[in-house]
């Protein structure tokens, strides 16, 4: 292991080893690509598409300082303040770069393979994490985890255009850059996490995360006793310049000083500065003093932060939790208070199958690299421990934050199994060295020094001191002069003081060893057989186009969305307002360039609650919303013709829940549930849903389409009544191919100051019979 | 069969200065066409205005439209027997053709017929039963009503709406004599609008079994019974119901005015029925909304949008359509609305004093835009009886400030930038020092040594 040519192979071996795993994470993204084409897909990527374009094109303060007109009508969007800009820079970015260099690529296409692209330096910043925690094949393997685990794939296949897909990479390399920082100490180290802290916070609301586990790993070591020159210097720069930093997003603007989220930042800064100031005052005044000083210090500071907090948190200075953070705490938080939360499905609580379809094996590895972590525990791997615990309970809660969770998993559990190789793989000879009972000190001081200082008490001393003999046997067996310049000594000595941890018995059964390390090995087959399934069949799908087979076997695309935007395109006039659910605002924004009333930015949730007031009630009162903002189309989904189980009578209820919390008067979500409590939409469907806007558009001449006869919805399999809903206030415009989509368009006021009701009836040839004079 | 009356010559000669905004074809319905000569006065009347009269009786197939487009420009239904539309046309065409902004006369009689009642059901008038009439023993003409007291006599001053867009009432030489059938306006179409009514003795009975006993309720009474009725649809077509068909023959233009217990006079029937042949054929109180201009206060041209709070300009130019050509309109209350959900801003415009050059009457105003961005429209909704509807909007972003276009240093924040530049100038002593100042390079070398 320690020869010169291993070394020398090594030393090729790794970047081929690394472009490889870099390669493979960018093409195993690729299948949505080669089944379907280069598009954006689902949801909030087109948004962030629709951004990128105007930034291309108009520049950045023009992106700045956007505020779109032609979503959330009448009240518009400020852009350049609600959004975190960072995918749009990076890509507008490499784009001009291109161009530059006179290759004319796409906007478009810059897009779609941004996240993979991104996947791959998630990979080697993943090497480097590992790296800094154990060596350089345990992080080999942790790039190649995170290369192909699907947990992250299912946010970065090429398409998925979207926060998270740069921001993957920002946070592995944030963290690895503030482990390298608490490491070495320096202000240096410090300064560039706190850069990549503001590239992370321009990127993802998920920057949070950061926020609060590099303070949680700073308190915790202050806890620990393991305060030191080095967390001071690296915490307080990266706090400091981070904080200043992130405030330049205007998103995020004085948040960092002014809601809780970011509290406990500012606290354990201000807790460094008191730990370091109280430090040097010990060396300053006799003990006895010192310890009189402290105690009232304490006690003064925890009161008047105490009081403080409470103040400034009562008068409104510091925002109080938002309803997201709720909702991580407390799961049924959100289903309760805040329906529009609960609504979106990456937002519920993940089922316990999805770790396993995510992360396959990484999945029981992760448990034994977090012991390993224990058993080492400096402080590298106290930040290990701590991400994995709230990433765990984090991931638990939100189906999304999956997200943050894999790369700890990938991490620990290549620790886990590169650990487990190293066991079984070591050259006899070197297992027998590491037995030997002569030990010099040649590596000794090398290791030992910066450890011994900080470590205080007497077990942590003990299991340092035998680290370190390991390490210096382990040195010793090498006998060459020039290893500690040529090989990693820090590397040896950690493997060193993995084999120490074993109780030194080597394995030199051939079987065994040939047993387990064939075992691991097919486990590493599985594993990469089922990235693969799963990122084919499940994370592939760009959402937009379906594809379903057929009963022959050949397959079947269903284009409806797109064919539906691109009519709005086509057929609307340029200003015309589409009403949808919030789910399809930033599809139609993007791909059919209409004005949308509510999109996936749910900022407004008394606008959001308007237009589910809309689809909810009766068409009179539906018709007064409709008027009053502008409305020219209604677009609704309707799957019940194909099957297709996302569509908007499955939503509907969240509509009707939303709306209710807002307009109690006008919806009442009760009446849409039949006497017996069931959600139904056939005969038994109840007046009130019946009457609804929604129920009318989406079975709207439904029934004739089965020529009057045995209608059947094959999403929620109903029979519908043969006689359909009417419409009078709005008039069919598009339906596309499979009915997937179904396009309205608003009727203006009957020019005669009729109803619509009536006039409706008259142009089918029905007369006005009940007199007027009568009536009265 | 087919029997029409064109005035060509004449009318395509002066098409260029035609009196009516919307055209001159005219089709004219009877129930025969040997009717036609009892309304001569009225056709000479409108041949004077240039109208170009087609005199159908029901039985000659006519379609009012064709591709879409309308073949007349105007519609008088005098065919009160009809018992069905000629071939070719039916209620939904005639709606179709208000639709497409023609313009309808319609007058009924004691005798009216379904398709007209069903017709007229859809724009809320509904005629009373077939049969009835206006009855009135107080005020009835003594010489046309002298059996049944069914000819009435309608005072202008207390009988007719004040709407001067429509009849103004100074123009009317005397009462208006009235006999046929009467008809009730819904209130609650705010597009129609009774113009005539009966006096306050007067009710709606049954004209044949007028011996019998009249003191069961009548159907309708008093004011209640709308002689004529108008409405301008919202797409400004104006449409005008009549009770009487007579009341537009020459034997009615002609009379004289003999009411009981007043003395003789002329009636205003011709002169009512040019004023409201006028109206609803527009050839007056016709507006048009000229231009639209907003800009910002010391600019000239309008934005692409505007900012939160910005000092601007709103300028209307409207125009009256009256005697055969465009004059300004002149008005107080003509306001505008700066509406996103709900109205912001609402303010009177001011009217530019007129000169002899003028040619459009321009309204404007000055105001400070709210403090709240979003999509607001520029409205002008102005909507007043006989004048046609303006509903002008302009839709105008207002943005909120750019990130350049807050103030880049604040008072309140002095302290601030004094201790940040103090701290600066304070490290940059403290390095000069530090490094070059010898204090503790001697001590530091020697520590190191």
């Amino acid at each position: 292991m320690s020869t010169e040519s291993p070394s020398t192979i090594a030393k090729v071996l790794k970047p081929t080893i690394l472009i490889l795993i870099a390669i493979v994470a960018i093409s195993s993204r690729l299948f949505s690509i080669i089944r379907f084409e280069s598009v954006i897909h689902e949801f909030d990527p087109w948004f962030n598409y629709r951004t990128t374009q105007h930034l291309v094109k108009n520049g950045f303060y023009d992106f700045w300082n956007w505020f779109d007109e032609k979503s959330w009508y009448p009240l518009g969007r400020v852009v350049g303040g609600t959004v975190y800009p960072g995918i749009m820079v990076t890509s507008a970015l490499i784009h001009n770069v291109l161009h530059f260099f006179n290759f004319p690529v796409d906007i478009r296409n810059v897009c779609v393979f941004l996240a993979p692209m991104f996947s791959g330096l998630t990979a080697f910043s993943a090497y480097l994490l590992t790296k800094e925690l154990k060596d350089s094949s345990a992080g080999l393997l942790a790039a190649a985890f995170l290369g192909v685990a699907p947990g992250y794939i299912s946010r970065s296949v090429a398409g998925s255009y979207d926060n998270e897909g740069i921001a993957i990479f920002l946070l592995v390399f944030t963290f690895y850059l503030w482990i390298k920082a608490v490491k070495t100490g320096s202000a240096f180290f410090g300064l560039l996490t706190a850069l990549f802290y503001f590239y992370m916070v321009s990127a993802w609301g998920g920057y949070v995360f950061i926020t609060n586990l590099v303070p949680l790993h700073a308190f915790t070591l202050l806890l620990m006793g393991r305060f030191s020159n080095r967390l001071y210097v690296s915490y307080s720069t990266f706090y400091a310049v981070g904080t200043l930093l992130s405030m330049q997003i205007p998103f995020v603007g004085f948040q960092p000083t002014r809601t809780s989220e970011h509290m406990a930042a500012l606290g354990v800064f201000g807790l460094l500065q008191l730990y370091a100031f109280a430090e040097l005052i010990r060396g300053y005044i006799p003990p006895k003093q010192f310890q009189t000083l402290l105690k009232g210090g304490i006690a003064a500071v925890a009161i008047i932060a105490a009081v403080g907090l409470t103040i400034l948190s009562f008068s409104g200075v510091i925002a109080p939790f938002t309803g997201r953070f709720y909702s991580l705490y407390d799961t049924g938080y959100a289903k309760i208070h805040i329906p529009i939360i609960a609504s979106v499905s990456e937002h519920q609580p993940t089922a316990w199958t999805s770790f396993f379809f995510d992360l396959q094996m990484l999945i029981f590895l992760f448990p034994a690299g977090v012991y390993l972590c224990f058993k080492e525990l400096k402080d590298e791997h106290v930040f290990i421990i701590l991400y994995s615990v709230f990433a765990s309970y984090f991931a638990g809660v939100m189906v999304r934050l999956m997200l943050t969770l894999t790369p700890v998993v990938c991490v620990s559990a290549a620790i886990a199994y590169s650990t487990l190789l190293d066991t079984y793989l070591e050259t006899s000879k070197h297992v027998l060295a590491v037995t030997s009972p002569d030990a010099t000190a040649i590596a000794a001081p090398v290791d030992v020094t910066p450890e011994v200082k900080p470590a205080g008490n007497g077990a942590g001393t003990g299991s340092k001191k035998a680290a370190a003999k390991a390490a210096a046997a382990a040195a010793a067996a090498a006998k060459t002069p020039a290893k500690s310049a040529d090989t990693d000594a820090k590397a040896q000595a950690k493997a060193a003081a993995a084999a120490s941890g074993k109780k030194r018995y080597p394995i030199f059964n051939f079987d065994s060893r040939a047993l387990v390390v064939l075992q691991l090995t097919w486990f590493l087959f599985m594993f990469a057989w089922h990235c693969t399934y799963v990122t084919s069949g499940s994370y592939s799908s760009p959402s937009i186009v379906l594809a379903s087979r057929q009963q022959d076997g050949s397959q079947m695309i269903i284009d409806d969305f797109r064919e539906a935007y691109y009519w709005l395109r086509k057929n609307t006039k340029e200003d015309a307002k589409v009403m949808s659910w919030w789910d399809y605002g930033y599809q139609m924004a993007g791909m059919a360039n209409v004005t949308t009333l509510v999109d996936n930015n749910t900022w407004n949730n008394t606008h959001i609650a308007t237009v589910g007031k809309a689809m909810s009630t009766s068409e009179e009162v539906s018709y007064k919303v409709l008027r009053q903002h502008d409305v020219d189309y209604v677009l609704i989904l309707f799957g019940g013709v194909i099957g297709y189980s996302g569509d908007d009578i499955n939503k509907f209820l969240w509509m009707i829940r939303i709306a209710e919390g807002v307009y109690p008067n006008d919806v009442k979500e009760a009446n849409f549930f039949t006497p017996r409590g069931e959600y139904k939409v056939d005969h038994d469907a109840t007046k009130t849903m019946k009457e609804s806007l929604m129920y009318k558009m989406s079975y709207y001449r439904f029934a004739e389409l089965y020529g009057g006869g045995n209608a059947v919805d094959h999403v929620r399999s109903a029979r519908m009544p043969a006689e359909g809903p009417t419409l009078s206030v709005l008039e069919e415009a598009y339906t596309t191919e499979n009915w997937l989509v179904r396009i309205y368009k608003v009727k203006d006021l009957d020019i005669l100051g009729r109803d619509l009701k009536d006039s409706t009836a008259f142009d089918k040839g029905k007369v006005r019979k009940v007199s007027s004079l009568k009536r009265k | 069969m087919r029997a029409s009356i064109l005035l060509s010559t004449l009318a395509m000669a002066l098409v260029a200065q035609a009196t009516s905004l919307t055209g001159l074809r005219t089709l004219v319905l009877l129930d025969t066409l040997d009717d036609a000569d009892a309304y001569t006065d009225l056709w000479s009347d409108l041949e004077g205005r240039r109208f170009n009269l087609t005199i159908n009786d029901a039985s000659t197939p006519v379609s009012l439209t064709k591709y879409d487009r309308r073949l007349y420009d105007h519609l008088i239904f005098l065919a009160p027997k009809m018992k069905e539309y000629p071939k070719g046309m039916n209620a939904k065409a005639v709606v179709g053709f208000v639709a497409e902004g023609g313009n309808v006369i319609l007058a009924g009689s004691s005798d009216l017929a379904n398709p007209l009642r069903e017709l007229s059901r859809e724009f809320d008038v509904e005629y009373d039963n077939r049969y009835t009439s206006v009855l009135d023993h107080f005020n009835y003409d003594k010489d046309l009503g002298k059996e049944k007291h069914d000819t009435i006599v309608v005072s202008p001053s207390t009988q007719m709406s004040k709407i001067d867009a429509i009849v103004p009432q100074e123009k009317l030489p005397g009462p208006i004599l009235f006999r046929g059938i009467g008809h009730s306006a819904n209130p609650k179409n705010s597009l129609l609008t009774p113009l005539l009514w009966a006096p306050q003795e007067a009710y709606s009975w049954e004209s044949v079994n007028l011996d019998e006993s009249a003191d069961q309720d009548p159907l309708i009474a008093g004011k209640d019974i709308s002689l004529v009725s108008v409405m301008q649809a919202r797409n400004n077509a104006r449409i005008a119901f009549l009770g009487s068909t007579d009341m537009l023959s020459d034997a009615f233009f002609n009379a004289p005015v003999n009411k009981q217990g007043d003395k003789e006079t002329v009636n205003g029937n011709r002169k009512f029925i040019e004023e409201l042949t006028k109206w609803t054929f527009q050839e007056k109180s016709a507006l048009d909304v000229v231009a639209v201009q907003h800009h910002k206060v010391g600019e000239a041209e309008a934005p692409a949008h505007y900012r939160i709070k910005d000092n601007m300009t709103y300028t209307i130019s409207l125009a009256e359509y009256h005697d055969g050509e465009w004059h300004p309109f002149s008005a107080d209350d003509v306001q505008l609305e700066l509406i996103m959900l709900d109205p912001y801003v609402r303010k009177t415009l001011e009217q530019v004093e007129l000169d002899d050059q003028s040619t459009v009457g321009t309204f404007t105003t000055t105001l400070q835009l709210p403090d709240q961005y979003g999509v607001f429209k520029f409205t002008v909704n102005y909507k007043r009886p006989g004048l046609t509807y303006i509903e002008s909007v302009t839709t105008v972003g207002i943005h909120p400030f750019r990130h350049d276009q807050y103030p880049r240093f604040i008072s309140q924040a002095k302290p601030y930038y004094t201790s940040a530049a103090s701290m600066g100038v304070g490290l940059l002593i403290f390095s000069v020092v530090y490094l070059w100042g010898g204090l503790d390079s001697s001590v530091k070398t020697t520590k190191k040594a």
